[in-house]
């Protein structure tokens, strides 16, 4: 459909409907709302830090994660909603990623912020509802249409594997109580009964206490929130950080492919447990936050040689000089059309790393890089049980929720790997 | 050459015509051979050149770390060091100087084997290495010939068996090995042969340490007690000390059995599916011959570069491993260095450690390069 045909159409449109509107109207507020939310935000975090509930680290995540995404999502919204309102082909998708985004990067913000997720949330209910769909919904498949039938053949395949959603079910069982523990446990995380300790498992205490009298069922169930976010956190962070630098390196290659694949051989020349170790030693204080630097340090030159693997095949493609032919610039061509097809390795990579990212962790604060002792963690508890041995529950039990967790993201890594491989994939 | 290939040979002028044709060929054959060994030459040169900019890499950077890691001054100094003196022992040690001749003198003092005093151990670093090393490689040999030895026949069979259940206990097996966490894995394995052996009577494996040092007198002469056990011709201290470390080093090669099996299995699979194995299945060799003598070689290839890539995992697996099980090797001297921030040693071990994983990703790849022909041509 052209822009002609577009513009008639909308003024047909307008005619009968005005839900369009409202919704245009919605999107325009959503943008401001987002945009003073995150300036709030960043205000409520400054003051967050100036009375002392937060470190450093957490003021730096919590205007990263929150703030500046807000922002940008806000003013992004501005264009977009005058998109929807032309009735713009490209417009009505952007809403929906827009608003995931938002709601997503909200989520793991925390905070009052959280609330600006529900009109995200809201945005996204309006874009589904029958009239607004009606605009854009066919159009948009049409476009889609190819990536969602593999789309959809890849969750087939993904459901016919029973491996990969017993992984898939263990994860979501772990979110699930890392979201849920103050529900679900008895105790709170740093509680102890001190006349109590190394008590065998007994109907009050389901998997017994450690030597301080805490209970090791509630603490197994609390480090999850631990644990997970720091795993979450460094493959995140690694993944962004070493897809930007290697998708750069991969594209311009040259001088700066050859300094970055020479810096990341430095990288990989140190076992990554080790490097993590001195990091954190480096860093000086011995707490979580650390831990996370040290290992987001560790892991970003993985995705940067993936990923510039992946971009110097993707960039003697056609479609690629299809798009530099008609003007299209460098950025514009990495951002949009090389780096999507570079994306399904890097999320098998991710989804392995996860499982690593968490083992090392655990170790690194086994041999006591990590929390300050007594506190949740699992690498931490089993290096508290390690002398108790008549007391076995004290260390199989975080060690079987570690196993387990690390045992189920490279389930779903190894079958989703399985699972995009081209040359399995139809046979 | 084309001129004299057998095609334009008149074949009345018999023998010397053959013999200059059997003479040519020999002459091929050699010049060959000799661009064989000129490929492989550049091939190990260019690889020890790419070597080079890797070991900067590592020095420089464990330099910024130990520069990071906290003013070196404070180990001579007390509290109360009068400030005049804290900045003679800084101009003594050349601590005032600019960075970059900081990191010469780095360089400089690595080179000529001032590796540092550590404090934790009370020894020069170089010496504590020297004492150290061997027990850490006597421990990942075993690890890695333990995984070796089990992981490739577990590979195969997983392969060739395929989708029955041999393949899936080895891949559950294998799974486990990618996630357990080491440390939890051999404190289970001394909580069972330890500790529940113990209490039931049996015959008990030992709780750590590499032998049993209450009862048997060791002098370490080349520092690894299997070998010094066989020059002093001691069977005793030879079987203590293989009894000690069979828990660790089961724990520590655990992981490596697990991604050796792996990769065996799948480049194995991979390999099943080429033409020249249907090809040999055709002409009705058995299909032992088959595995192992047709697809073994190239399925092993891919698994020698993991091999390479699993030592890695060894050195930071020796870390754990040697704290639980009081190891006396360079990975629990790490960690008590490290909890009581002595910075020479922190260095020295980081450093050790990328040297040792660089040389063995080195021979590693020179090894891939002598097994495939393709490599040396990229």
């Amino acid at each position: 459909m052209t822009k002609m045909d577009t513009k008639q159409y909308s003024e047909e449109i307008e005619e009968t409907s005005s839900s369009i509107k409202y919704f245009v109207y919605f999107i325009l507020v959503l943008g401001f709302i987002n945009v003073i939310a995150g300036f709030v935000n960043i205000i409520d975090a400054l003051l967050l830090y100036d009375i002392g509930t937060i470190n450093e680290i957490g003021l730096m995540g919590n205007i990263a994660t929150g703030s500046i995404a807000a922002i940008v999502i806000g003013i992004l919204l501005l264009p977009i909603g005058l998109g929807v309102r032309d009735l713009e082909n490209w417009a009505f998708p952007w809403v929906l990623y827009a608003n995931l985004l938002a709601i997503l990067l909200f989520l793991v913000n925390g905070g009052f912020i959280v609330y600006i997720g529900l009109f995200n949330l809201f945005a996204i209910i309006l874009l589904m509802t029958p009239q607004i769909r009606a605009f854009w919904w066919k159009l948009y498949m049409e476009d889609m249409g190819p990536r969602a039938k593999e789309t959809r053949y890849t969750l087939y395949l993904i459901r016919k594997s029973p491996l990969v959603v017993a992984g898939i079910i263990i994860i979501a069982v772990y979110i699930c109580l890392a979201i849920f523990a103050p529900y679900i446990t008895p105790y709170g995380p740093t509680e102890r009964e001190w006349y109590n300790f190394l008590q065998a498992p007994s109907p009050q205490h389901i998997w017994g206490t450690d030597q301080n009298g805490g209970d090791v069922f509630s603490m197994v169930i609390w480090a999850t929130q631990v644990d997970l976010k720091i795993a979450i956190s460094v493959v995140a962070v690694a993944l962004v950080v070493g897809a930007f630098i290697g998708a750069a390196a991969g594209y311009f290659g040259g001088a700066v492919d050859e300094i970055v694949m020479r810096i990341t051989d430095v990288f990989f020349a140190f076992p990554g447990l080790i490097l993590a170790m001195a990091i954190v030693s480096a860093l000086g204080a011995r707490n979580l936050d650390n831990i996370s630097i040290a290992l987001m340090l560790v892991w970003w030159p993985t995705y940067a040689r993936l990923v510039r693997g992946q971009v110097l095949i993707e960039r003697e493609k056609l479609y690629v000089e299809a798009a530099r032919s008609v003007g299209a610039s460098d950025m514009r061509i990495l951002a949009f059309h090389i780096l999507p097809n570079t994306i399904q390795p890097v999320i098998v990579q991710a989804t392995l790393d996860m499982g690593g990212v968490l083992l090392t962790a655990a170790g690194l604060s086994f041999i006591g890089f990590g929390a300050e002792a007594g506190s949740a963690e699992w690498g931490l508890m089993i290096a508290q049980g390690q002398n108790h041995f008549a007391q076995y529950w004290v260390t199989l039990f975080p060690g079987l929720a570690i196993l387990f967790c690390a045992l189920s993201f490279n389930l779903v890594g190894d079958g989703v790997r399985d699972i995009l491989d081209p040359k399995l994939r139809r046979r | 050459m084309a001129l004299i290939s057998p095609r334009t040979i008149d074949l009345k002028t018999g023998h010397a015509q053959l013999a200059l044709q059997k003479h040519i060929a020999g002459c091929a054959r050699a010049i060959r051979r000799v661009i064989w060994h000129m490929r492989l030459r550049d091939y190990v040169i260019r690889r020890l050149l790419l070597a080079i900019p890797v070991v900067i890499g590592v020095l420089a950077i464990t330099f910024v770390l130990a520069y990071v890691m906290g003013d070196p001054v404070g180990i001579y100094t007390q509290e109360r060091t009068s400030p005049e003196a804290v900045e003679a022992i800084r101009r003594a040690h050349g601590l005032d100087r600019p960075l970059y001749e900081q990191f010469f003198f780095y360089l400089r003092d690595l080179a000529s084997g001032d590796w540092g005093y550590s404090v934790s151990a009370r020894l020069p670093v170089t010496q504590v290495i020297a004492t150290r090393l061997p027990a850490t490689i006597e421990l990942s040999l075993f690890a890695i010939v333990f995984a070796i030895a089990l992981g490739i026949p577990l590979g195969i069979l997983s392969a060739t068996k395929k989708d029955r259940w041999p393949d899936h206990v080895t891949r559950v097996v294998a799974l486990a090995g990618v996630s357990m966490p080491i440390f939890w894995f051999a404190l289970m394995l001394k909580y069972v042969f330890f500790f529940q052996f113990y209490m039931a009577g049996l015959p008990a494996l030992p709780e750590g340490g590499r032998y049993t040092f209450t009862v048997l007198p060791y002098t370490p002469i080349t520092g690894f007690l299997l070998i010094d056990s066989i020059i002093t011709l001691n069977p005793v201290l030879f079987m203590d000390g293989l009894v000690h470390l069979i828990l660790p080093g089961f724990a520590l090669g655990y992981l490596t059995l697990a991604i050796i099996t792996r990769m065996m299995r799948s480049s194995m699979l991979e390999v099943l599916k080429e033409d020249y194995i249907t090809l040999a299945r055709s002409k009705g060799l058995r299909e032992r011959v088959v595995i192992y003598r047709h697809a073994l070689r190239n399925a092993m290839i891919p698994t020698v570069t993991v091999i390479g890539l699993a030592f890695g995992g060894l050195m930071s697996g020796a870390v754990l491993t040697e704290t639980i099980f009081s190891w006396p090797g360079l990975g629990r001297w790490s960690t008590r260095a490290i909890l009581n921030s002595d910075i020479p040693s922190i260095n020295a071990f980081t450093l050790l450690v990328a040297f040792i994983f660089v040389g063995a990703n080195l021979v590693v790849d020179l090894v891939y390069g002598a097994l495939d022909p393709r490599i040396r041509y990229g």
